[in-house]
């Protein structure tokens, strides 16, 4: 009797502990897809911030020199080279 | 025999009554984390200053150039510099407004920045035309820290040639957008 008690309460514990360790799992991966989340925020407004808009400029602005380089092209290298100073 | 059934039938409703609890509570860590999760992906707001900063460059480059020309209301035609009427009348000539929302004491501070910068191919300046809010030029060329960074204004600079009469008119284009409290914060 007392030997069928204390098998019991060792399937008793181990189920406990079946449930606990299931609780952590759950509340572990839970706190990773949070991190993930907000991770995969940063990166969304980071890609929205303007580099793409900043090249789509950058490449206007580079057909107007071309145009005004049809009309007069002294300086070409010095002028270029100046633009690239700002990355444009 | 009928005692010990009994107490087995006993056990398992007290078994199942603390199953329903520790359902219940992994249920609600799992709406708090589903709710978690949302917040963590769309508290970030957009930070479209520097898109912003970059569409001003564009509209003040199509008000001052077009084809490859200058406007010719930009140059005193006499002088060949920037025509004093024109960088007076600068905004309603390019029909551009730095009017804010009337938000986070934005009507106190003007929140916009734009310079821009003529002068001849020998880099002689032909004038300047400056409007807003010209702290932002110091603190876009800071090197700070990334979160301080944040905080400053966002910053655009872009260069382009135009012809005037055949001569050749470098143009320097500089904006600074803050509006910190909507893009960042």
């Amino acid at each position: 009797m007392l030997y069928r008690k204390k098998i019991n309460k060792k399937a008793q514990l181990g189920e406990a502990i079946t449930w606990v360790v299931a609780t952590i799992i759950v509340f572990v991966i839970l706190v990773i897809f949070i991190y993930a989340a907000n991770a995969m925020g940063k990166l969304r407004s980071y890609f929205v911030s303007g580099g793409q808009a900043s090249n789509e400029v950058g490449s206007m602005l580079k057909t107007k020199t071309e145009l005004a380089f049809n009309l007069n092209n002294q300086n070409k290298i010095k002028i270029e080279n100046w633009i690239k100073g700002v990355g444009g | 025999m009928g005692g010990g059934f009994t107490l087995f039938l006993k056990d398992k409703k007290g078994d199942e009554k603390v199953l329903s609890i520790y359902w219940f509570i992994i249920l609600i860590i799992t709406v708090v984390g589903i709710y978690g999760m949302v917040n963590a992906y769309y508290r970030h707001p957009y930070d479209i200053r520097e898109l912003e900063a970059n569409l001003l460059i564009n509209r003040v480059a199509d008000c001052i150039s077009y084809g490859g020309e200058i406007n010719e209301r930009v140059l005193n035609k006499s002088t060949g510099k920037l025509s004093d009427d024109f960088n007076l009348n600068f905004l309603d000539e390019c029909n551009i407004t730095f009017n804010t929302e009337n938000e986070h004491d934005w009507n106190k501070t003007e929140q916009y920045y734009m310079e821009i910068n003529f002068s001849d191919v020998g880099f002689n300046p032909l004038g300047t035309i400056m409007k807003g809010n010209n702290v932002f030029r110091g603190q876009c060329e800071q090197l700070k820290t990334k979160i301080e960074h944040e905080l400053l204004p966002k910053c655009g600079h872009k260069r382009f040639l135009v012809i005037s009469g055949g001569k050749q008119i470098l143009i320097d284009i500089f904006t600074g957008i803050r509006k910190t409290e909507k893009n960042v914060i």
